[in-house]
């Protein structure tokens, strides 16, 4: 069996934040290192050291930090997912932008919910805004989902789903805010109505354009799948369609640092959040 | 050509997203002449979003006015341009050389390190030339950084060069970043080199004890993991020899390992300043289990609170494969809640 000293680790976890945006600690050297050994294998390595020059100099189009990046990442999706981080959005950021608002006199909240797959993320985002801002029926607030699978939205649309995507809703939103038949949960349509469903592909350029005047954006776990070009491309999108003040939200562990340089890193709580300032 | 100009007009919009977008379109354009347009806004460009925009589309244009706009970046002041044109010129990898050749041959020595930092990322095609020159350079940057550069590439030719370089007299900085190239580019007559040179790890200043740590690790024999365990009480190095065993360990499945080691491992162990080095140290008490207080410090560990210190020891109880090792295991199963610590003791591969 192999072992990462952690010379290796740093070297990996280093370009894995370099090229992914994705941030290990080195609690987490033990996970990276079965998912580097699982690699290992795939390519009849012996020595860590051969995989470490493979992903660090030997891998120009990508192809095996994608490899790595499909074991590190999961694609299990669920409501409330990430919870602190909604937290931070929740407690911080949207009363934050809510409060401006008002100054401004305007009534009115985009936010846009990018990759959204089957529907957990923009229903939990509507479910926080009613919540947080009981108000927002009094607003024009609007949860853009996009996304480029035609079969996921539709079935996002319909609002059903099953125990495990509900699985860490607190119980009191769950009371609330669905309706259960036996094993199945409906969203209920107060919170279904604010959310609208689009196609949209994020590397169609001229699409993303039309992406505008968005307080919020949500982009978890969906741009790791994508090269550097077009990972550039979409957070340069992203904060065009960002009005100033807004934020950017990615998945916890990953970083618009090494992407682009325009966002600012702000604290809230215990959380770092990027906003277009 | 129309649309061209339209796009470079709004480069100098005063909406920030305008002038984005015509960076982009001019990018996508892929025309020559959307390149000095670009390199002379992003001179002016206030907005870091679009300056950002402005190298995504000179990335995009194909022409090879784009490594000339590059290179002459490369003397800015500002380094997110220096920066940014490095990346540029590394992406366009073989099709740079012979822009990069001219601009080695200039006397401005920034410039030529520069290059070097380009070469990195090249590969070895059509490249030693530029590299043989540099590694002879009047700047001892220059020097230090194709050292570097030749040890991260793998440039295995250049093995005995950089061996040469090594000696008493040369600079503490080169004799470092040698070392550090010759554990990458190295083999085991390396290490005799070395020793020739400037003595063994015992004999060695401090701040080169790490990068000659390195190069035993990576290239060193069996027999030379002796001269690692001399090192473990030493100020400073205990990543460095912990790494060394760690690496020596990949390489010799079976190594051996000195004795007088079980106490500053299990020092490590409980110091607990790295869950990474408390998890190496006790993957490496793994084989000294047949020392008794080794034995029961390592069943210890499996009710740690630290998770990489219980992975460890189940790891390297399960490795030693005896009936008193299996039943310490054992003892503990029924009590561990956590999958990834199950997962490792039970020797399952990840999911």
């Amino acid at each position: 069996m192999m072992e990462l000293s952690t010379d290796h680790f740093n070297k990996l976890s280093q370009q894995i934040y370099v090229r992914l945006g994705l941030q290990f600690e080195e609690k987490k050297s033990y996970f990276l290192q079965k998912r580097v050994e699982k690699r290992m294998d795939v390519l009849g390595f012996q020595d860590p050291q051969e995989y470490v020059f493979l992903l660090c100099y030997a891998d120009p189009e990508g192809t095996e930090m994608q490899a790595l990046a499909n074991l590190i990442t999961t694609n299990e999706t669920y409501m409330f997912r990430e919870f602190e981080q909604l937290e931070a959005f929740a407690n911080c950021c949207l009363p934050e932008v809510l409060s401006a608002k008002q100054t401004r006199g305007e009534q009115k909240i985009r936010i846009w919910s990018a990759g959204c797959s089957s529907g957990e993320e923009p229903y939990t985002l509507a479910i926080i805004l009613q919540e947080v801002f009981p108000q927002s029926q009094y607003w024009d607030c609007e949860i853009v989902a996009t996304d480029i699978d035609q079969n996921v939205l539709a079935q996002a649309a319909d609002a059903h789903y099953w125990w495990r995507s509900v699985r860490e809703v607190p119980p009191p939103y769950l009371e609330k805010h669905f309706i259960q038949e036996g094993e199945r949960y409906t969203v209920r349509p107060n919170i279904a109505s604010m959310v609208r469903f689009q196609h949209l592909n994020l590397y169609d350029r001229m699409a993303m354009r039309a992406m505008r005047n968005f307080d919020f954006i949500f982009c978890r776990n969906v741009l790791i799948y994508f090269d550097d070009a077009s990972r550039k491309s979409a957070v340069d999108h992203f904060y065009n369609s960002l009005n100033r003040g807004g934020y950017l939200f990615l998945g916890h562990s990953e970083s618009v640092g090494r992407i682009s340089s325009a966002f600012k890193l702000r604290r809230m709580d215990a959380h770092l959040v990027y906003v277009k300032e | 050509m129309i649309e061209l100009r339209e796009c470079v007009d709004k480069l100098t919009s005063a909406d920030e997203a305008d002038r984005m977008y015509a960076a982009e379109d001019i990018g996508y354009a892929n025309q020559a002449a959307g390149v000095e347009p670009l390199l002379a806004r992003l001179l002016e460009e206030p907005s870091r979003a679009v300056r950002e925009a402005i190298f995504g589309a000179l990335r995009q244009i194909e022409h090879d006015k784009v490594i000339e706009g590059a290179l002459k970046l490369l003397d800015s002041d500002d380094s997110f341009l220096r920066n940014q044109a490095v990346e540029i010129l590394r992406a366009r990898g073989a099709r740079a050389i012979p822009y990069l050749d001219r601009a080695f041959r200039e006397e401005n020595s920034d410039r030529r390190k520069f290059v070097i930092d380009v070469l990195g990322r090249l590969g070895d095609s059509g490249t030693s030339e530029i590299y043989a020159r540099a590694l002879k350079d009047t700047d001892l940057n220059v020097v230090i950084t194709a050292v570097e550069s030749l040890g991260n590439t793998r440039q295995t030719k250049f093995r005995a060069t950089v061996e040469e370089l090594i000696s008493a007299g040369s600079h503490p900085m080169l004799i470092c970043a040698s070392l550090e190239a010759l554990a990458q580019i190295g083999d085991a007559s390396s290490i005799d080199a070395v020793r020739a040179r400037v003595g063994p790890a015992g004999e060695l200043p401090g701040y080169l004890r790490p990068a000659y740590l390195k190069l035993l690790g990576a290239k060193g024999r069996q027999e030379d993991v002796a001269e690692v365990a001399e090192m473990i009480g030493r100020d400073g190095l205990e990543a460095s020899v912990l790494n060394a065993f760690t690496a020596l360990r990949n390489r010799y499945g079976n190594l051996k390992l000195p004795d007088g080691l079980s106490r500053p491992l299990r020092d490590v162990v409980s110091r607990k300043n790295s869950p990474l080095l408390a998890y190496q140290a006790v993957r490496l008490l793994g084989g000294l289990l047949h020392e008794p207080a080794v034995f029961d410090f390592v069943e210890r560990c499996l009710e740690d609170p630290e998770k990489s210190i219980r992975i460890g020891a189940g790891q390297s109880l399960r490795e030693a494969g005896s009936e008193e090792a299996d039943a310490a295991l054992r003892r503990r199963l029924g009590s561990e809640t956590d999958e990834d610590v199950l997962q490792a003791w039970r020797g399952k591969s990840a999911e």
